[in-house]
């Protein structure tokens, strides 16, 4: 009698005392080892995926305009006091979680929404949302923008029992990367957009939309000259993907830490 | 005094228990359910008499436990693998009787021994690496270099995180 010999039942059983990231490892041992933990994590991929109980949130903006997230809840009667940062939507997964799903190829997409009550809906309540996105501008000396980028996936309270949000977890945070004058111009030519990874494992990354705009006075003088003018271009982001399995990871990293767990920005349910 | 009941291991072992210690197992309780009062030894084929005594010492020491409140087949549940200390002491067999009581557990279907000694497995695999994994359990890999390269490639994701 072995651990090989037991039913496939019996060691599925076992193997699910392992975390995720055990379990990936663990499937390195041997063929019956993978076949198992395979298994094991397509039921997790499959439920994770959903995201219950988690919002996933992302930000981006340039260094000089990057804020904290003080406050997801915008005060309706305060709309200025918007973050950069913002909850986005599960739009789609790259495709369905299914039983041959692989846990290093499944990606989760997610649509991050420019707040419904940034001031440009107040004038067109029927537009359809648009995306994030970010104006750069980019002197005529200055050969690249640096943006910075933060997803982080926030669990919520569940309702009744007062505050917003219990923990924060980093999916992808203050990650740097840079847009060149160069990528700017081809992305904005491009019907696809541009793809950018944040991280060198490719855990996250997003798609740009750029749009070239119209070049304005930087300082309203008649010695500036069009040349001197900086170039601006809209950067949309269409869509943030997430590998699902780092989504998995990171979810649990703070399962097990649970009694760490840091109860943030807790505030009463009804401010009213 | 107790109602007793006469169980037959594989090898022929007669072992008289307590009802109430027997019917831990839920295999037997519903065949008692069913049968009613039995004089004669009930057969259990699949477990020997060293096992089944075993088997047994756990469900005398188990036998006033409040029956499991919580069915929910949860994955994180299982996850937890924190063991009572009677119970770790329990365990503390070599590997061929660890997997006789897990076996012997599953057929007999008595769920809390089941998920104490898979999740004694799950501890012993903690914390090691494939290589360790192997030589603890005496596993061949049947990897070859390039598939466990390949392998090993596509989790690099998931490390250094």
């Amino acid at each position: 009698m072995t651990l090989l010999t037991l039913p496939e039942e019996i060691l599925c059983n076992i193997l699910s005392g392992l975390t995720s990231s055990e379990l990936i490892q663990a499937s390195t041992t041997c063929r019956r080892f993978k076949y198992s933990a395979q298994q094991i994590l397509f039921l997790r991929l499959r439920d994770i995926s959903k995201l219950e109980g988690h919002k996933f949130i992302f930000g981006c903006a340039t260094s000089a305009h990057r804020m904290i997230p003080l406050s997801f809840q915008q005060p309706a009667n305060n709309p200025q006091h918007i973050t950069p940062y913002q909850t986005c939507l599960i739009r789609k997964s790259t495709s369905p979680v299914t039983a041959t799903t692989s846990i290093t190829s499944h990606y989760t997409s997610f649509l991050p929404l420019a707040p419904s009550n940034a001031r440009s809906s107040y004038t067109n309540l029927d537009a359809t949302p648009r995306p994030m996105s970010t104006t750069v501008s980019l002197d005529p000396s200055v050969t690249f923008v640096q943006l910075i980028t933060n997803a982080q996936l926030l669990k919520l309270v569940p309702e009744g029992e007062g505050g917003l949000y219990s923990s924060l977890l980093p999916v992808a945070s203050e990650r740097l990367f840079r847009l060149r004058r160069k990528e700017l111009k081809s992305a904005a030519r491009s019907k696809q957009g541009k793809q950018v990874w944040l991280d060198e494992q490719r855990n996250c990354g997003i798609r740009i939309k750029v749009t070239e705009k119209e070049k304005q006075p930087w300082v309203a003088s008649a010695e500036e000259s069009e040349d001197e003018r900086p170039e601006s271009w809209l950067v949309e982001y269409e869509e943030v993907i997430v590998r699902t399995g780092a989504l998995l990871l990171t979810l649990e990293e703070k399962r097990e830490g649970a009694e760490n767990a840091v109860v943030i920005g807790k505030v009463s349910a009804k401010s009213k | 005094m107790a109602v007793q009941i006469k169980l037959m291991s594989s090898d022929q072992a007669m072992l008289v228990v307590d009802k109430e210690v027997a019917e831990r197992s839920v295999l037997i309780k519903n065949m008692l359910d069913d049968i009613g009062e039995v004089d004669e030894a009930i057969p259990i084929p699949n477990v020997n008499e060293a096992v089944l005594k075993k088997v047994i010492e756990w469900c005398e020491h188990h036998k006033g436990d409040s029956p499991s409140t919580n069915d929910e087949e949860s994955d994180s549940r299982k996850r937890s693998t924190d063991i009572e200390e009677w119970d770790q002491k329990f365990m503390q067999v070599d590997q061929e009787m660890l997997f006789e009581i897990i076996l012997a557990a599953n057929y007999l279907d008595i769920k809390p021994l089941l998920d104490v000694g898979c999740k004694t497995v799950a501890n012993m695999i903690k914390g090691k690496s494939p290589e360790e994994i192997r030589k603890t359990f005496n596993i061949q890999n049947d990897f070859t270099a390039e598939e466990e390269e390949q392998i090993r490639r596509e989790n690099e994701w998931a490390e250094d995180r």
